[in-house]
């Protein structure tokens, strides 16, 4: 969660931006879908992984975001 | 057949609904899904008989290269990609084939000076939905997003009645797991009713709101003489209540009778008009659509790009908008308005970059303007009429107020008109939505009463020469 919550800091260009396991789009100010496809995009080069579009619009906060990224990690 | 026809609600819907339950009572879990499948392509061939064989084809065409995609999951391989580019051009071209002809033969008269016939066939039914489900299921199916695929289940997840015509634009695992559900065909008294409710939301949000609206849009809209900026704004107003009641009320109505059927579709409508961005105005208006436009045209056209730039994201935002706008239909009022809410949320990312937020009021007043003037392009037959309503909207025709001979509209009617654009803009910023509802929703005398008497109201609309087809029916 530490290392999401870097990537989240830098996309928002926010250094005290916090967030949780809950925390959806809806929650915190200015996350539209160019900062998702942002946040998306510095996820897969932090983490290696890459999501199937299907798979970035199913993600319904950072806690789910965070299963995926652990599924994908243990597949590869 | 529309869902708010007598026919759809006094007889298919009833009978459908029975059927299916009395067939789950058999135990045997295809028999359910087969009578929901026949229904839906009786609902599609009510609606327009000449065009099924088109809706039978693409279901078939896109379920073979399905068969394949999903076959060779295993394999990563260039003929793989290049079968779900094939797969997704041909569908492209299909919708371009039988919606856009027209427009692409007068583009190119225009452009090259010559004078081919215009082809004058009406679009198929529903084909710019099923098009785009069709096209996000074969990269899903590319992606190994699709579990448990079969015939029969993708027959009835391409044709589903409650949605073919005019979405929600669904995902297949959004619905495919719920008809396997082992409780999937036994009647349930909670979704029965919780889907009875929200239909009848629908419906008078359809015949009573929407098709009330209608006739002021109309008068305003159809009026060739210079128009006061009362009289613009009352039509631009009328066409944005008379498109939102309209469009929310039909997917109400679909949610409502899906549900009946144990089947939660998505959400389309969560209050646009409180959206206090032009971003946050597409999370909530045909949310199923702006999804696709997110996630299957705006992050390929990024992910193509080697670097993601601030700019580059801005054209790409631009661009996708633009293309949802002609999605609507082949004519240049189309794609302005896609374009014209293309610059909008480029402008909001600007302006979000320099973290000078807007006081709320401003910031609602500036989106819910834009919104307005937006859809009368939407409205417009031709670019021309599209200009005449927006120059009447500042003043730049007539004066502040007058009392035009509208067609047919007489200077008390058009005091009518402004209560009816009071109401509707208490109803949709202060009102709870559809959604509010069906949450707060438990079987209660109250809640019968309400039903039933919303219904009742309905029902005398509906009767009425008041009543009209959806406006989605025609894109």
């Amino acid at each position: 969660m530490t290392r999401i919550q870097t990537v989240f800091q830098d996309v928002f260009d926010d250094p005290q931006l916090a967030i949780t396991a809950a925390s959806t789009a809806s929650e915190v100010p200015g996350w539209d879908s160019l900062t998702n496809i942002n946040l998306v995009f510095a996820i897969e080069r932090e983490f290696k992984v890459k999501f199937a579009l299907g798979e970035i619009q199913e993600l319904n906060n950072v806690g789910e975001m965070e299963a995926l990224i652990r599924k994908k990690q243990r597949r590869a | 057949m529309s869902f708010h026809s007598f026919a759809f609600i006094l007889v298919f819907l009833p009978v459908v609904v029975a059927g299916y339950f009395a067939l789950g009572r058999l135990g045997r879990p295809a028999l359910p899904k087969l009578w929901l499948l026949a229904a839906s392509l009786v609902f599609y061939a009510a609606g327009s008989l000449a065009d099924l064989p088109l809706l039978l084809g693409s279901l078939a065409v896109n379920g073979a290269l399905a068969v394949y995609l999903l076959r060779t999951q295993t394999q990563a391989g260039a003929g793989r990609r290049a079968l779900l580019m094939a797969g997704v051009a041909a569908n492209v071209l299909f919708l371009c084939t039988f919606k856009y002809a027209a427009f692409f033969v007068d583009l190119f008269n225009h452009a090259a000076g010559t004078a081919l016939p215009r082809p004058h066939t009406g679009f198929p039914l529903g084909i710019s939905f099923f098009t785009i489900q069709q096209i996000m299921f074969l990269v899903d199916c590319y992606e190994g997003l699709v579990e448990g695929h079969n015939w029969l289940d993708y027959s009835l997840f391409g044709g589903f009645f409650a949605y073919v015509t005019m979405g929600p634009i669904v995902r297949w695992k959004q619905v495919a797991a719920q008809w396997n559900d082992p409780l999937a065909s036994r009647a349930s008294a909670d979704n029965i009713a919780n889907g009875l409710f929200v239909f009848v939301l629908g419906l008078f949000k359809k015949v009573v709101l929407a098709d009330s609206f209608f006739r002021w849009a109309d008068a305003g809209f159809s009026y060739a003489h210079p128009l006061s900026m009362a009289g613009g704004w009352i039509a631009a107003l009328s066409f944005t209540f008379q498109l939102y009641f309209d469009f929310s009320g039909y997917t109400d109505m679909a949610i409502g009778a899906a549900l009946m059927l144990n089947i939660k579709l998505p959400q389309n409508f969560n209050s646009p008009f409180r959206a206090l961005n032009i971003s946050d105005f597409w999370r909530r208006w045909h949310i199923t659509l702006t999804n696709f436009i997110t996630t299957y045209l705006y992050t390929p056209m990024l992910r193509s790009m080697k670097q993601v730039t601030f700019v580059r994201a801005l054209a790409a935002t631009f661009v996708s908008m633009t293309i949802a706008g002609f999605w609507h239909g082949g004519n240049w009022t189309f794609i302005t308005f896609g374009a014209l809410h293309g610059v909008a949320l480029v402008i909001h990312q600007c302006w979000r970059k320099l973290k000078r937020p807007l006081p709320a009021p401003i910031a609602w007043l500036l989106t819910f303007t834009f919104v307005v003037v937006a859809l009368v392009f939407f409205r417009s037959a031709t670019m021309g009429q599209a200009l005449h309503i927006v120059q009447s909207m500042f003043g730049l025709q007539g004066g502040l107020f007058s009392y035009e001979p509208w067609s047919g509209i007489d200077r008390v009617d058009q005091v009518m008109g402004i209560a009816w654009m009071l109401c509707g803009s208490a109803i949709l910023l202060r009102a709870p939505n559809s959604l509010d509802l069906q949450r707060r929703f438990a079987p209660s005398w109250a809640a019968l009463a309400l039903s039933v008497g919303l219904a009742g109201i309905s029902f005398v609309y509906a009767n009425s020469v008041v009543s009209r087809s959806f406006v989605y029916r025609d894109f």
